[in-house]
């Protein structure tokens, strides 16, 4: 099914889909956006460069109980997770792949549990976008109007969209929708990216190995507060920690996990003192080539999805397109 | 990409629950150290592999990676030995015969005892190493007839911190035992040094002998540096490299060692497939 909408029936669109699914979509926050669950139809923005947390909040909560226990009597058990049906709306590609990626990592091994319950029956209508000073997908493999991993897509049009649907389940929950009247041309999606990644993508990996001892770790570690701000924000970043909390009984209590970060100090610290990853220059170089040498040989893909948000939400604005720039530049 | 919708959730297993268990037997090794052994539900077998490790749960502190000491031979039961360096081993150094623990694993690549069979074994226990290499020692022990000699070289900092003080004599007996102190007391007799001194008298066939190697973090460099000088190849040589393992099943990211996972790929490394890891040793 194809059908035009202009930006004006964005919000019968996401009241069609409420019926059936719980809705997904970014909303206004202050200058920025978030995705939300969708409360007030009208509040929905599909015409968005990024939001603060990619999409992954939904699959992997940055706080999520993986047992509850009871000392005295000796009971453990682990919560059920509602894997309700849900559509994520407005959706970009770059984030859509970051999912897809995800997926590889959390069904490998010992599949994530909680992660596919939750990711289960959560269908996806993307929309295209122009890329800010930030983006950088298409560097890494990813066009703007790659529809891998949608349900629908919403291509921009001459006064709004076109909704296209691509699987059976997106005919299925956008069957009895009519979009506006009248139809319009497709636009070419603007790709004037401002940030790119000079090298070719099959010749990164070769060109980390060589720039593994090059300075240029140690002079990014010196700008990095090791804050993790990179790392929660990231749509491929899944390390977490775990806790115990404990209620005043001294006897119930929950066992949750919460995102962590690799950039912070103490990721790699053991009790007893010792931190196999003390230094700033090894921290920063770990996340660059977790994104883009580690796990190349089996995927044969980067982990980094081009979003740019690890740029935004540094501290110290430092840059990843920079820093693989200038390890290609260095060997 | 995954195709996830032939997944069926019901099926995968709550990686994440551990198994309530009861300490059967505890005891203080040294100031530091407690040995505890620990019957599973049922009193079933572990099933575990020499090297690997197992999730110890405090609930309400958490979790630690602890490394099993006993061999597999051992049924019924299984033994570890923890030492008292942060919240979840202080809290455990308080349980009592009885008490419940929680039990998760056994999770990581142990020693290969089928690759080792027919080879000298020559063992390296630096301190608090030989908890993890002892389940491969009394393995070996127990299945004499498929190895070797058993060479068996132990070094602690002082003679009041070697572990194991009870199999000391049954290790004499068994293997051809070399046991080094940093530091004497006044009762002390045997040799004084670091463990890698005991390296250079040994008389050995390279041709046939693997050096199984475990210990602190600063011990490897060192002790590998002595095997290359007595002629080990890379490959000869395996080890067990501990890191922060916090989930046990490949997921938190705690313990990556550039692109591997210590608790699936590891914590036993041959040092050949290691070597040109930087951020291993």
């Amino acid at each position: 099914m194809e059908t035009f909408l202009t930006g004006e029936k964005v919000p019968d669109l996401v009241r069609h889909l409420s019926k059936d699914y719980c809705v997904i979509a970014p909303t206004a926050k202050g200058p920025t956006f978030v995705f939300s669950e969708v409360e007030d139809p009208a509040s929905v923005v599909v015409n968005y460069n990024t939001t603060i947390l990619p999409p992954k909040k939904y699959f992997m909560p940055s706080k999520e109980e993986l047992l509850s226990f009871d000392k005295s009597s000796g009971a453990v058990s682990a919560p059920v997770v509602d894997g309700k049906p849900k559509v994520m709306v407005g959706v970009h590609s770059y984030d859509m792949q970051g999912i897809l990626r995800l997926d590889e990592l959390m069904k490998e091994g010992n599949p994530d549990k909680t992660y596919l319950a939750r990711r289960q029956n959560t269908y996806f209508i993307g929309v295209a976008f122009s890329p800010d000073d930030y983006h950088f997908c298409e560097s890494v493999g990813i066009g703007i109007c790659d529809t891998e991993g949608f349900d629908a897509f919403l291509m921009l049009a001459d006064g709004g969209y076109i909704l296209k649907t691509l699987t059976p389940a997106g005919e299925k929950m956008l069957k009895g929708f009519e979009g506006s009247a009248g139809t319009a041309k497709a636009l070419p999606p603007d790709t004037a990216f401002k940030k790119k990644i000079m090298p070719d993508l099959s010749r990164i990996p070769a060109i980390l190995d060589k720039a593994y001892t090059t300075g240029i770790w140690k002079a990014e570690g010196e700008k990095c507060f090791s804050c993790g701000s990179c790392n929660l924000v990231c749509p491929t970043c899944y390390c977490f920690d775990v806790l115990d909390e404990i209620n005043l009984d001294m006897t119930t209590g929950v066992r949750s996990r919460v995102w962590d970060a690799c950039q912070l100090t103490t990721f790699a610290e053991v009790a007893g003192g010792e931190n196999f990853r003390h230094k700033r220059e090894g921290r920063v170089r770990h996340r660059v080539y977790r994104k883009f040498r580690y796990l190349s040989d089996k995927y044969a893909k980067p982990f980094c999805v081009g979003c740019g948000r690890c740029n935004r939400a540094c501290t110290a604005k430092i840059s990843i397109v920079d820093m693989v720039n200038e390890a290609a530049a260095s060997v | 990409m995954a195709d996830l919708s032939q997944i069926n959730i019901q099926e995968i297993p709550d990686s994440f629950v551990p198994m309530m268990s009861e300490l059967v037997r505890v005891e203080q090794f040294t100031e530091k150290e407690k040995y505890f052994e620990i019957k599973l539900p049922g009193g079933r077998d572990l099933g575990h592999q020499p090297g690997q490790f197992v999730e110890v749960s405090m609930f309400g502190i958490g979790e630690a990676p602890i490394s099993v000491s006993s061999s597999p031979g051992k049924k019924g039961t299984f033994e570890i030995v923890v030492r008292a360096v942060g919240d979840v081993s202080n809290a455990l150094h308080c349980m009592k015969v009885g008490d419940k623990v929680g039990i998760r694993g056994p999770f990581g690549k142990g020693f290969d005892v089928n690759e080792l069979k027919g080879k000298d074994l020559l063992f390296i226990g630096g301190g608090i190493g030989m908890v993890p290499l002892r389940s491969l020692v009394n393995y070996s022990i127990e299945n004499k007839k498929d190895y070797g000699r058993l060479i068996m070289l132990y070094g602690a900092k002082t003679p009041s911190e070697l572990l194991f003080k009870d199999e000391l004599q049954y290790w004499e007996k068994n293997t051809e035992y070399h046991v080094t102190v940093d530091r004497g007391d006044k009762d002390w007799k045997g040799n004084v040094g670091v463990i890698t001194t005991l390296i250079p008298p040994l008389q050995l066939d390279l041709k046939r002998t693997v050096a199984v190697v475990v210990g602190p973090p600063i011990m490897y460099k060192f002790a590998i540096m002595a095997l290359h000088s007595k002629g080990f190849a890379d490959e000869q040589i395996v080890v067990s490299l501990e890191r922060r393992m916090k989930c046990g099943i490949g997921k938190c990211g705690h313990c990556q060692i550039n692109h591997t996972y210590v608790c699936q790929d590891g914590p036993v490394f041959n040092y050949a497939k290691i070597r040109d890891m930087e951020e291993a040793i």
